[in-house]
This record gives C-alpha cells, sequence and structure tokens, in this order.
C-alpha cells in the first residue's frame, strides 16, 4: 500500500459517493421518517404560551396532530404543545418536567411577569407500561437521556462513568446529526435489510396473516404478563410527584390512558392488566381533582389505523383521531379551563 | 468508552482535529493525547484515573532513579536499585493483586480452609476492576524491569512517561507495548502523512469489522444462548457454539487490537501488533507467537527467560516454567479456577510439545527421511489439526462459568438429549457465514501463494478501491448489531 495525498483523496471521495448513492437507495426503500422527539417539543414550548401542556411517551406526538387541529379549529384561541418522551415510563416523565420543563413554566421577563401566562391544563398520557419498573438488568435505551442537554450528560458521566444508559445521549445527538440518512437514521429500526430483501426477493412489502397474527399474539401476550409489573412504587411515586408539580402551579390536570391497537388486546389483558391499572389511576386521580379520559379499548382507531410497530397511531389514524377526540372526550380543550386554574393565579396565590 | 461505541465517534475526530491543527511540537502534541487518554479513561470512572496516574508517578520517579548512572560504590547502588525495582513491583503487582485478586484468593482460602472443617472468613470484598489494569500494570513492569537491566534508558520527560502509559488507543487493551517500541516515538513531533492517514483508516476499518461485524454477529446468536441453556441444544449446536466462540474471541481480540493500533497511527504512533493470522499455527508454541503476542512475549521476557536463564531453581528446568508461565497467562486472563485450568491446559500442551519435538529431533538425527516427512503437506495438515483442535477445545473452560458448566458442556459435544438448534433467519445466516468466511478469508489471503491478491487490491485503481470501502461501510452500516457490542477482553 502506497498512498499520496491524491491517492487518499480519490479513495475517500468515491467511497463517500458510493455511501451517499446507496444512502439514496436505502432511502427510497424505507424513507427516514423525522419522528417528533422531546427536543422538538421542548423548544416548541420555549417559544410558544400555550393554554395546554402534553406530556408522555411517543404516543404524545398524536396529540400534537390533536393540537393542530385544535389550533385549526379555535383560530388559536386554544392551543396546546405536546412533549413526547421516547419510550418514556412516569419517572422520565417526572424528569423532563422538573429539569428541561420547570424553568421554561416558571420563566418570568424583566418585569416579573410570567413568560407562560396562558398556561391552564397539565396533560399527562399514560399506559399501564409507563407503571411497570424501570428495567436495571439492560441499559435502558433511551432514558431520559434523550431529554438530556450536554451538562446532564457530563454530570451523569462524571458519576457514573459512560454507559449503556447515558450513551444514549450520544445516541440520540447522532441520530438527530444523521436525521436524513436512511443508513444511519433507520439503522435501530431493523427494517431496512428486511425491506430490502423483500423488494429482491419480489414480495409484496406488506406483512403476510401469519406475520400480523403472531405480532398481535406477541402484544396480547405482553399485555397480559404485564399484570405482574403495573403500578410500581417508584413510578407511582413519580406519578404523585407529577400530580404535586400540577397542583402547585395550580394547572387543571388530565391523565389520558393512551388508545391500543384493537388486536393487541385480548379479554384477559382488558380484565387484569389494564382494567387493574385504569382502576388505580383512578382512585389517584378521584381525590386530587384530576380529569381520566381513559381511551385504552374507547376510541375508534382500528387496527389499521396504527404503525407496523403495533404500537403507534399512523398518519391517517392521527388525523381520525384528532377530529373524534376533539369531539368527543377531548373537547375539553376547546373551553376556557375552570375558572381559578392557571399560572397567573397561582402566582397572585 | 469503548473504540466501537457511539461515544467515540465523537471523541476521536474531536482529538485528531485537535492533534494535527496544533504546531508540531513535542510536547504539544504529547499534551493533548495525554489530556485525551486521561478523558478517556476518566470517562469510565474518573475517581480510578488517580490510580493509573498515582501508579505512573511513582514509577516514573523510580525509573529515574534507576536509570542513574553507575557510581562508586557499587554494592551500596545495587541494593538500592534492587529495593527500587522491589518497590515498584510491589505497587504494581500488589494494585493488580487488590483489585482482580483479592476476592479470588480470599474465596479460595475460605473455602480450601472449609474443606478441612476449618472456619476462615477472609473479607472478600466487591471491588470495581479498574479498567485495564492488567494491561498497564504489565507494560510499567517491562519498563521498569528493561530500566533495571539497563536495556532501556529511564524516560526523563514526564510528560512522554505518562504518555506511555495512559496512550489512550492502547489503554484499557493493549496491545502492551515495551518501552523501547513507544517511548522513542513520543520523544518525537509526529509529521501528518497520507500514508498514515490511509494506512491508520484501513486497520481502524478491518478491525471495526472483525470486532463490531464477526464478534458481535456470531456471539449473540450462535454462542450465547448455546452456554446459557446447553442442556437444551443439540450436539451440533454445542460444536457450532465452540466453533462460534472461537470466532468471535478471535473476531473480539484481534478486531479491537486492529483497531487500537490504527488509531494509534492515525497519531502517528506505531504500537506492536497483537495477532498475526493465529489460525495458520502448526504448533502450539507458533499459536501462541501469532495469539495476543505481547502479552506472551511479556510472559516470555519477564517471567520465563528470567527464569530458565537465572540462578535459581528454575534453571534449566524448562518444562517447568513453560507450566508457570501459562499459569500465570491463565490467571491474567481472569481471577477463576477455570481460567487456571485453562493455563494448566496449555501448559500441559506446550511441555508435550516440547517433549514431542525433542523426539523427533532425536528421530531426525537417526533417519533423515524424518526431516523430509515434518515438510510434507501430510505432516503440516496433521500438526494445524492438531494444534487447532487442541486450542478451541481449551476454550470450553475459558467461556464456562463454571467447572460444572465446563464439563457438562464438553460431555454434550458427544452426546446431548437436547433438541433444539439455533435459530437464526435466513438473512442472519448468510450474514454468519459471510462473517466465517471472513475470518477465513483474512488467514487465507496471509498463506504464500494467496498474497498476490491482497497486492492486487492495491493495484486497483483508487476509485475502485474507494468503491470497495464504500460497500463495506454500507454493509457494516445494514449488518453490526446495534448496541450489542460487548468486549471480552476488556474483562481481563
Amino acid at each position: 500500500m502506497n498512498y499520496g495525498w491524491k491517492q487518499l483523496t480519490l479513495v475517500t471521495l468515491s467511497a463517500v459517493v458510493v455511501i451517499v448513492i446507496a444512502d439514496l437507495f436505502f432511502a427510497r426503500i424505507v424513507p427516514p421518517v423525522q419522528m417528533r422527539e422531546v427536543e422538538d417539543g421542548i423548544s416548541d414550548f420555549a417559544r410558544r404560551n400555550p393554554e395546554t401542556l402534553v406530556l408522555g411517551s411517543s404516543h404524545a406526538r398524536t396529540l400534537h396532530v390533536v393540537g393542530e387541529e385544535l389550533q385549526r379549529r379555535t383560530g388559536g384561541e386554544h392551543s396546546l404543545v405536546a412533549v413526547p418522551m421516547e419510550n418514556g415510563k412516569i419517572e422520565p416523565y417526572l424528569w423532563v418536567l422538573r429539569n428541561r420543563l420547570q424553568p421554561l413554566i416558571d420563566e418570568r421577563d424583566n418585569n416579573g411577569r410570567l413568560l407562560k401566562s396562558n398556561l391552564r391544563r397539565f396533560v399527562l398520557i399514560t399506559e399501564w407500561w409507563d407503571s411497570c419498573p424501570m428495567d436495571n438488568n439492560a441499559p435502558y435505551w433511551n432514558i431520559p437521556a434523550r431529554a438530556w442537554t450536554l451538562t446532564d450528560f457530563t454530570v451523569d458521566v462524571a458519576g457514573e462513568g459512560v454507559n449503556g444508559f447515558n450513551r444514549n445521549y450520544f445516541q440520540n445527538r447522532l441520530r438527530r446529526l444523521f436525521s436524513g440518512s436512511a443508513l444511519i437514521y433507520n439503522r435501530t429500526q431493523q427494517t431496512l435489510v428486511e425491506r430490502t430483501m423483500d423488494m429482491l426477493r419480489g414480495r409484496p412489502l406488506e406483512p403476510t396473516d401469519e406475520v400480523l397474527e403472531e405480532k398481535s399474539l406477541a402484544w396480547q401476550q405482553m399485555i397480559e404478563k404485564g399484570v405482574r409489573c403495573i403500578n410500581s412504587d417508584a413510578q407511582m411515586r413519580a406519578l404523585a410527584d407529577i400530580a404535586d408539580f400540577a397542583q402547585s402551579r395550580n394547572l387543571e390536570m388530565t391523565l389520558l390512558l393512551f388508545p391500543r391497537k384493537p388486536s393487541t388486546l385480548s379479554e384477559q389483558a382488558k380484565q387484569t392488566t389494564l382494567a387493574r391499572f385504569a382502576r388505580s389511576i383512578r382512585e389517584f386521580a378521584a381525590p386530587r381533582g384530576i380529569r381520566v379520559v381513559d381511551l385504552t379499548s374507547t376510541s375508534p382507531l382500528k387496527d389499521e389505523d396504527f404503525m407496523e410497530d403495533f404500537d403507534h397511531v399512523n398518519a391517517v389514524g392521527n388525523r381520525e383521531f384528532a377530529i373524534w377526540a376533539l369531539d368527543h372526550d377531548l373537547a375539553f380543550l376547546q373551553t376556557a379551563p375552570a375558572s381559578g386554574a392557571g399560572m397567573a393565579t397561582a402566582v397572585q396565590e | 468508552m469503548s473504540f466501537v461505541e457511539v461515544e467515540f465517534a465523537f471523541f476521536l475526530p474531536v482529538v485528531l482535529a485537535l492533534y494535527w491543527v496544533m504546531p508540531r511540537i513535542r510536547v504539544l502534541q504529547n499534551g493533548v493525547l495525554l489530556l485525551a487518554g486521561w478523558v478517556f479513561y476518566a470517562s469510565w470512572n474518573w475517581k480510578l484515573l488517580a490510580l493509573l496516574v498515582g501508579g505512573s508517578l511513582i514509577d516514573y520517579g523510580l525509573g529515574r532513579f534507576l536509570g542513574r548512572g553507575v557510581s562508586a560504590d557499587d554494592a551500596t547502588q545495587g541494593s538500592r536499585r534492587r529495593l527500587a525495582l522491589g518497590l515498584s513491583l510491589c505497587v504494581n503487582l500488589g494494585a493488580l493483586a487488590y483489585f482482580k485478586y483479592e476476592g479470588f484468593f480470599a474465596q479460595s482460602f475460605n473455602d480450601l480452609m472449609g474443606a478441612f472443617g476449618l472456619s476462615a472468613s477472609l473479607p472478600v470484598l466487591q471491588i470495581i476492576l479498574p479498567l485495564g489494569i492488567s494491561f498497564y500494570t504489565l507494560q510499567r513492569v517491562g519498563y521498569i524491569v528493561d530500566v533495571y537491566y539497563r536495556r532501556l534508558p529511564a524516560s526523563r520527560s514526564l510528560l512522554d512517561f505518562l504518555l506511555f502509559t495512559g496512550f489512550f488507543p492502547q489503554l484499557t487493551a493493549g496491545p502492551i507495548a515495551r518501552g523501547a517500541e513507544l517511548l522513542p516515538q513520543l520523544e518525537k513531533p509526529r509529521r501528518l502523512t497520507a500514508m498514515l492517514l490511509a494506512s491508520g483508516a484501513a486497520t481502524v476499518l478491518l478491525g471495526y469489522m472483525l470486532k463490531a461485524w464477526v464478534a458481535d454477529s456470531i456471539g449473540p446468536q450462535l454462542v450465547d444462548p448455546v452456554f446459557a441453556a446447553s442442556a437444551q441444544y443439540t450436539s451440533g449446536a454445542h460444536w457450532l457454539a465452540l466453533f462460534g466462540y472461537t470466532l468471535q474471541i478471535f473476531g473480539d481480540f484481534a478486531g479491537y487490537s486492529l483497531i487500537a493500533i490504527g488509531i494509534a497511527r492515525l497519531f502517528g504512533v506505531e504500537l506492536p501488533i497483537n495477532f498475526d493470522y493465529p489460525f495458520l499455527s502448526k504448533s502450539l508454541p507458533e499459536f501462541w507467537r501469532r495469539w495476543h503476542i505481547t502479552l506472551n512475549r511479556w510472559l516470555f521476557d519477564y517471567i520465563y527467560s528470567p527464569l530458565v536463564s537465572g540462578s535459581g531453581w528454575f534453571r534449566g528446568r524448562f518444562y517447568s516454567a513453560l507450566m508457570l508461565v501459562f499459569l500465570a497467562s491463565g490467571l491474567w486472563h481472569g481471577a477463576a479456577f477455570t481460567f487456571v485450568f485453562w493455563g494448566v491446559m496449555h501448559g500441559i500442551g506446550m511441555m508435550v510439545h516440547r517433549a514431542w519435538d525433542e523426539y523427533y529431533r532425536s528421530l531426525c538425527r537417526k533417519d533423515r527421511r524424518y526431516v523430509a516427512w515434518r515438510k510434507t503437506l501430510g505432516y503440516s495438515l496433521a500438526a494445524w489439526f492438531v494444534t487447532q483442535s487442541y486450542f478451541v477445545l481449551s476454550l470450553i473452560p475459558f467461556r464456562a462459568a463454571d467447572f460444572g458448566q465446563t464439563f457438562a458442556f464438553a460431555g454434550r459435544l458427544l452426546s446431548s438429549g437436547g433438541t433444539q438448534w439455533a435459530q437464526v433467519g435466513t438473512v442472519p445466516t448468510l450474514n454468519l457465514l459471510l462473517a466465517a468466511g471472513f475470518v477465513l478469508l483474512y488467514h487465507l489471503v496471509e498463506l504464500p501463494g494467496l498474497r498476490r491478491l491482497r497486492e492486487l487490491f492495491f493495484a486497483v485503481p483508487a476509485p475502485l478501491r474507494g468503491a470497495a470501502y464504500g460497500l463495506v461501510v454500507i454493509y457494516l452500516l445494514l449488518f453490526v448489531p446495534v448496541g450489542a457490542s460487548t468486549f471480552i477482553y476488556r474483562q481481563f
């Protein structure tokens, strides 16, 4: 091997060209879909002065669409910002609330006036899974490193060293840095190879009925098993802390149990995991005056309104859900909150 | 921080840019590298950085003392020098013993006493094993011994010496460099050349393929499930897991070493090679000259040679010294009796080879036909088969959690009541076959008749070569498992 600068440049350039061409090719097969992330929600909240703040797992992305519909219907009179915390649980929601949102919620201008003066409501989107304990045996994918600033990362590394948990900060930054690249952005999705193979084999891209059935069954079993882990102490304590925070800021709070894909819900799951979780949420909310909206199995969303992951609502489903929800269980978002609610009154008190 | 984790993709470009943007002044270049090394280490555990730095400062001081000129009072100086050497060995090996072996020795002692019906309760401490301690300790001990025997002048510059012990590409898992290899390079400023970048980047890419693709694909799919639930798997699955583990451990460590060598080269520093196509070896001594070279040469330089050529009991006792070296190697790999057993296996293997070699030489002296037979393809193939089989089988205790698992696994290679086979889909199977084929090809192109293939690749026009590299990168992006990386040798 004998290289000069010219040779090295040629080799590098041609390698880059090949990679870019391949990336474009793969982007046609599986386009990198830009998901709304916790950072997007936080920066939206920093810029705007909404009436409702929504926090939740990746399901909160659906509420972003609800927010757009709300904006359209009310001409901006009522507004919401949704902050989706991918793969969240209740403890990380509390972390985001305390560390990223609270400074914005309590921010004041030079005259001492609250910048989020319109904020009246707080909606927490949750489901049974969020109340199960954090899995200490495995590096926890994305949370809350996904919501960290560089300072948060540095502090954690100083205490713990770089580990699977805080590594997600970098993982997330890398994905955002290359958000237009199918080869990098879609790496963790494990669909690139499968889709490419499907295409090469000439098979339809849609999964077969057997695959769908297998997946449904796996989801059903997972939810059924969830009865063993729901309502863990740490997560329920975090929920109480979130409720206390909302109360301390005089925010009208709603707990929204997010819809699940119908075929993932077995009768057993409905009667055990989901029923018990919903009951505990109601018991938690009632004495605190928190509204509970349980859409787990009562929304009009059908199987085809969900993505291939069986978990998230697709674009069509989001639109349908937004229209339906604002006509029904989330109609209250189009009305003025109960008198006395809101940051301004909390300050006066 | 590990070379194959995402944070390194942020760390390396920053350090590289800073390093090469600096004026070409040794102090500045070494300063950047030292700072990078400390940040690299602190990112794992900043508190234990003090152990690394403290030990290095002590060895620097002792090294300077040992490196002084010979004075008139030779006898006094000789005893002081021995004292300094002893102090360094105590500090280095004491720290290693405390952090790595305290629990093992204390537990073993308690168990032994218990076996004799005596009660002993030495405290078994749960201590964090400082990252890289097995590697940087040997490097520092090697330096001190070399200076003591005046094979190497003591490093005059504290900065250079701290960098010698804290150079981040080799800090956590070697290659274990000799002072004579690394220090002279650190004493001069480095110049950036296209050749340096190209060769460094190609080596990193090759290492990444072995580590992140070969090892990290094979381990979780073929090896881990069988070792975790051995009784459920067929004999065939056990053989597959064992061969898989052989490829995994080679890919894991040879790959990581190549990445280290490649990264060092990007900074203009040449590290010693650590693996030299070990699966081509036709005898155990040859194997250990090709596998984890820098550890084995350390063991032979600083344990075997002084023992057999010194004036003590071991003088001329080659067999005993071989056994001792491989016991040390076993213990170095891990504080567990399975590793000791592995060391004994290789100690015996080396002794048997030595005895066979002596016997065969005697035959050759009597009848010259034996010399010719040794050069035949049949003899070579048989020797290769015996050597490689022995190594592969020795990996059972190396991988197993305890003796129970070792013997159960070994038994199931012959007969197993299990019915399960490795559960791998079509695409992953093809990927695994390619990964295994890559290791085979990697070795084959080193064979005399096939070396031309490599030369042919480098004779291809640059754009085509670049396109080939591009395709490799694309393949890795598609098939390197995400978040599956563990580094086996890191725990040693």
